[in-house]
């Protein structure tokens, strides 16, 4: 009996994403719970990216997975799983927060007014802090585009495919968005690369 | 001085991968699962039918059927001038009486207390 149960995980884990597709189809919770596993990290970290890190992206990421259970039919091909998730958790997002837009702090100002010197270079946490703020402050496809060709690796293909757009509109936003990242971070590059390198001077 | 205000793509590279970088929040997928699980077993539950409108229903029609058949016999005895067999003979009796005797409409009363009142 154990030994048929570990040899059931041990299934769920080599099986690929059709095949717990197919089995979640036929409400097979812990072949759903297998997809869930690999692929919700993702989700979540692309939500909250997108979001500025609001409360709200587990909440946006889950209810992805659950529009995947009532109808795992929707995902024609397996291979098409991940940019399927990545659509319907960034289309609620974008829903919910069309009431009430998202704030972005001003990170770069706070961070630039809390030195005690001006010379004094920032640290690890407070540069992560000014280059999360300067994403924020991207055009919301700019910073999807960003997020998923940078943070997550995603082939510009696929990103294109995830975002709808053609592969050029895609490059076109990625290069706006770096442009723009440039432009916001370069007043104060030397102190937050300094920062990152961990001086303090 | 132009120079230093400009950011090359490595360096801006370098900053992007200081971005920060959100863990999973603890019991997320717990909670996915519980969720799951909830929408599982809510499919599973046969929902009970409303019987009870459709039963009033029919019984609204059965109750009715009496009634129009009472309405129908009495508007042919009443047409027919036939239901007066059917009436207790004491009523049909004072009836009778009632009619024999002309209408009282007791208005002669009402004109002698008149002429009371004015002498």
């Amino acid at each position: 009996m154990l030994a048929s149960v570990r040899q059931q995980r041990a299934d769920l884990h080599q099986a690929s994403d059709a095949d717990l597709l197919l089995a979640a189809s036929r409400k097979d919770q812990a072949a759903f719970s297998r997809l869930v596993e690999r692929h919700f990290t993702l989700v979540h970290r692309v939500v909250w990216r997108q979001s500025n890190g609001h409360a709200d992206a587990e909440d946006i990421a889950q209810e992805a997975f659950l529009r995947l259970w009532r109808n795992p039919a929707q995902v024609r091909e397996a291979g098409a799983l991940k940019g399927w998730l990545l659509r319907v958790a960034h289309n609620l997002m974008m829903d919910r927060f069309r009431q009430t837009p998202l704030q972005v702090l001003d990170d770069e100002d706070r961070i630039v007014d809390s030195r005690d010197n001006a010379e004094e270079a920032l640290g690890r946490t407070e540069v992560a802090a000014a280059i999360d703020g300067a994403i924020a402050r991207l055009p919301e496809r700019q910073r999807f585009a960003l997020t998923l060709v940078h943070f997550e690796q995603l082939t510009n293909i696929a990103a294109a495919e995830v975002m709808e757009v053609s592969v050029d509109a895609l490059e076109s936003l990625l290069s706006r968005a770096r442009r723009s990242l440039k432009e916001q971070l370069a007043a104060h590059k030397d102190m937050l690369l300094a920062g990152l390198a961990g001086e303090r001077t | 001085m132009m120079r230093d205000k400009q950011m090359n793509d490595d360096e801006l590279d370098r900053l992007l991968a200081a971005a920060s970088r959100p863990a999973l929040p603890v019991g997320a997928l717990a909670r996915l699962n519980a969720r799951l699980a909830q929408e599982s077993g809510a499919g599973n539950v046969i929902a009970l039918q409303r019987k009870a409108p459709a039963q009033r229903r029919r019984l609204g029609w059965l109750a009715g059927l009496p009634l129009a058949a009472s309405l129908a016999l009495g508007l042919y005895l009443g047409s027919a001038g036939g239901g007066s067999s059917l009436l207790p003979a004491a009523f049909t009796e004072t009836l009778v009486g009632v009619s024999s005797a002309g209408p009282e409409t007791g208005i002669e009363e009402a004109e002698s207390w008149a002429e009371e009142d004015l002498t």
